[in-house]
């Protein structure tokens, strides 16, 4: 992937966007990972009978590890990741085994450039959504980046 | 009419108190596994699992992914907090900032503490909002990494 540089960048600018299929197998594979075996996520009947939610629900730290992905790809290997925040406002439920629909979209738009201490920043806004455009996870990032000289 | 406070003068006693974890020694593996399951059904990204292909990048080693983090410190001592068991318990919001990038064989010490403990009054009854830090530093004393975090208990 070419290299993202802090001179082509403008305020309002699109990140390039990043999708995953999310099913049980992506949270059960997350959840060793991460070592996050919350009934919540991995039990449907714990779920829906003794939390009263509609389904398991995808786990807040893998929409943060999605945002985080998207970041690290828009700014490439010279680029630094310095902070990032999400905030699990919505719920996301895991599509059905098999399934190719992304049931997860991050997005986000560029809010800010500036230079500091002789480093090059850009803030940006990020956010996941669902497929039917409703957003979850909304948050925040601020990465360093390269320049052309 | 006062309303009954789930946030007691006991709950709010434990604000600010530092619980320390045990030294995490993080292994190549661990690294591996995290960064195949964020990127699941398609391939990681090399730096955090092709060795020869981190030793040419400009980190000169693997490095964990960012959100890495997440995994730490799941042995930091759980802090009491005297509140009756909540219906849900849910993750608010995660907000990292991050200063030094993790390598397989580093140790990292997780300190953790409760920031802040409110009530609120939601649609579905009440809510307690517990705001947390964690700081990870590694075997050079160096902090790698901040997180501040939100739990959210539903009763």
């Amino acid at each position: 992937m070419a290299q993202l540089f802090w001179d082509d960048v403008e305020v309002g600018m699109e990140i390039t966007p990043y999708q995953r299929v999310v099913t049980l197998m992506e949270l059960n594979r997350f959840a060793g990972a991460n070592d996050e075996f919350v009934l919540i996520h991995m039990d449907r009947d714990y779920s829906q009978k003794v939390s009263r939610l509609p389904d398991v629900i995808v786990m807040g730290n893998l929409k943060y590890a999605y945002l985080a992905n998207m970041m690290t790809n828009w700014i490439g290997e010279a680029g630094t990741l310095k902070r990032l925040s999400a905030q699990y406002r919505g719920m996301d439920i895991p599509g059905p085994a098999l399934s190719s629909e992304p049931t997860m979209i991050c997005k986000g738009k560029v809010t800010k450039k500036y230079v500091q201490d002789g480093d090059h920043y850009v803030e940006c806004e990020v956010w996941t959504e669902t497929r039917e455009g409703q957003v979850t996870t909304p948050g925040s990032a601020i990465a360093i980046l390269p320049t052309r000289d | 009419m006062a309303q009954e406070t789930l946030v007691t003068d006991e709950v709010k006693a434990i604000i600010g108190v530092e619980t320390v974890g045990p030294p995490e020694l993080i292994e190549m593996k661990a690294i591996k596994d995290y960064a195949k399951a964020i990127n699941w059904p398609d391939p990681p990204n090399p730096l955090h699992v092709d060795e020869e292909y981190a030793k040419k990048s400009r980190h000169g080693s693997i490095i964990a992914p960012w959100s890495f983090y997440t995994s730490l410190g799941r042995g930091v001592p759980r802090q009491r907090v005297p509140l009756p068991p909540a219906r849900v318990g849910m993750n608010g919001g995660n907000d990292y900032e991050y200063f030094l990038p993790i390598r397989p064989g580093d140790v990292i010490t997780t300190t953790s503490k409760i920031v802040d403990i409110v009530e609120r009054e939601g649609r579905a009854g009440k809510l307690i909002i517990t705001t947390s830090e964690r700081k990870f530093t590694n075997q050079n004393g160096e902090v790698v990494g901040i997180a501040r975090g939100t739990g959210l208990s539903q009763y």
